[in-house]
């Protein structure tokens, strides 16, 4: 019956929408089609995540690819919590270890990018750009808890199970990221 | 500028941002999807794989089962007696017997590939 009205092609207007702990749970059977709901659902977020980590659009896409691949195996050991949350401490994970298995091509990533900062976050697309420019200027830790908590939207506890950092830590980052941008984002002339 | 207000004002850009990959998240799905079903298609042919083998090597160690079967069912070598008869005398009907015993033991290493899938 929900697959039927997540079938029909005007559910995503008119019908109404399936929870992803439904949609989940009918993945955990092995439903495909409540998979690519959940895909279609998260990938702007886990892709605009893994962007601001990155700093590299085809390398957050190759992550964010494996990312869901993984979710697709782990599927079963979702706990019905909230599945943003889920996926994106997934993909940080995800992240984490990319960028252990390539610790050498990054850095060289890292330092052309360096080098070719203004090449790399234009200053003129707008405010995400800019937000791309700022980011980019904050050290690694601070980064992390702004993009996880502001950008995707997590708790400051589940950004403290995500990165195994205490909660301390994690609010002292974030408020210090966030200071950090407002200030820089107030020299572009956003803030 | 207020504390409360930057802060919204810096969800809005995020979100803002992260509407730029809606353009092709189809796209993204279907490579995604494409992913999970080659892993499905490698898993299930890894796995058919194993269980033919396992169902070979059952079959090649019938004696061993057999007296484990023996042993675990207390029937002092009965069924061991009985596979060897039937494996020194070849007559069409002991044969026919053996090859239900083998093909059932590698119908149930294949069935059990399936249900894993």
């Amino acid at each position: 019956m929900v697959k039927n009205l997540i079938d029909f092609p005007m559910s995503r207007s008119s019908a109404p929408r399936v929870p992803d702990s439904d949609l989940a749970t009918m993945a955990a059977s092995g439903d495909m089609f409540a998979f690519e709901k959940l895909v279609r659902r998260h990938q702007a977020t886990v892709r605009g995540l893994l962007v601001r980590l990155t700093g590299n659009q085809a390398d957050a896409d190759d992550i964010a690819q494996s990312s869901f691949l993984k979710a697709w195996s782990k599927i079963s050991s979702y706990n019905g919590g909230q599945f943003k949350s889920w996926i994106c401490t997934l993909a940080y994970r995800e992240f984490l270890q990319e960028n252990r298995r390539n610790k050498s091509r990054r850095h060289l990533i890292e330092e052309l990018a360096e080098t070719n900062q203004v090449a790399v976050f234009p200053a003129d697309k707008g405010l995400s750009r800019d937000l791309d420019r700022a980011l980019a200027q904050l050290p690694d830790s601070q980064r992390i808890a702004v993009v996880l908590c502001i950008g995707v939207g997590l708790s400051h506890n589940e950004v403290a199970v995500a990165t195994g950092w205490p909660l301390g830590t994690v609010k002292s980052h974030v408020a210090r990221g966030k200071s950090a941008l407002q200030t820089l984002l107030g020299d572009y002339g956003v803030a | 500028m207020m504390k409360q207000n930057f802060d919204t004002e810096l969800e809005l850009i995020f979100r803002e941002a992260d509407a730029a990959f809606e353009h092709d998240g189809d796209q993204f799905t279907r490579t995604v999807s494409n992913g999970v079903r080659r892993a499905k298609r490698i898993r299930r042919l890894t796995l058919s794989v194993f269980a033919m083998m396992g169902g070979v090597l059952a079959v090649f160690h019938m004696p061993a089962i057999v007296s484990l079967l023996d042993s675990f069912l207390g029937l002092d070598g009965q069924i061991n007696s009985v596979v060897a008869d039937a494996l020194l005398n070849p007559t069409d009907a002991n044969v026919e017997w053996l090859s239900a015993i083998f093909v059932g033991v590698i119908t149930f290493f294949v069935a059990f590939a399936a249900e894993q899938n």
